[in-house]
């Protein structure tokens, strides 16, 4: 598994793809209105790192991936 | 013992929690949502999942207009071998006019519909369902 990733840099990766972010405790609150649809997404900080699994997770839920155009070089 | 001014109420559909261990992790994933816990065994990652589909659900509820409530993880992960059933249960508070909401809530509309008389969210195994 890849390192997990500090969360000033997970805040930055999927904020600058226009999802709105809230942190409430451990839980990063994430959504993005997609097609008229808001899509929400929950991932959770341990200590101050998130774990790569919830960047490919909310990668796929807000259509982030290279197959809706987004490049793996946009969340290095 | 339950209280008489709260009803329980499921989500409908089976949610899978899939498992799988990488390294010293353990990972439970909700399968009909793609939520995600972390931790040191099965167990801890289950508890960490709980939480994720409760926030989930709450966010669910606050937000106005179309909404997506299930969003299924990649095929891949369903043929895991490590999988578990379960139900949401959503405790609601009775309105006290003899009005219930339906045993089974479907779908978010009607999951918003319960709005503040949801008093919380828990996975139960699908067996103690039945």
């Amino acid at each position: 598994m890849p390192s997990p990733v500090t969360i000033l840099k997970f805040l930055r990766l999927f904020e600058r793809q226009g999802v709105t972010i809230e942190i409430k405790g451990s839980h990063v609150k994430m959504r993005k209105v997609i097609d008229g649809q808001t899509v929400h997404y929950v991932a959770v900080v341990h200590g101050k790192r998130v774990d790569t699994v919830y960047v490919k997770k909310a990668r796929k839920a807000f259509r982030l991936l290279p197959k809706d155009g987004v490049s793996d070089g946009e969340f290095a | 013992m339950g209280s008489p001014n709260i009803e329980i109420l499921l989500l409908q559909g089976p949610v899978t929690v899939a498992y799988r261990q990488a390294g010293r992790k353990w990972y439970a994933t909700a399968l009909q949502f793609d939520l995600v816990g972390v931790g040191r065994s099965p167990h801890a990652a289950f508890n960490e999942l709980q939480g994720v589909v409760t926030t989930y659900l709450e966010e669910i509820l606050k937000t106005k207009g179309p909404v997506r409530l299930f969003n299924p993880s990649e095929s891949g992960e369903w043929e895991c071998a490590r999988r578990e059933s379960y139900h949401v249960a959503i405790a609601a508070v009775k309105t006290g006019k003899g009005v219930h909401a339906p045993a089974t809530v479907r779908n978010a509309d009607e999951l918003r519909r319960l709005g503040r008389r949801i008093a919380g969210f828990n996975l139960v195994p699908a067996a103690s369902c039945a």
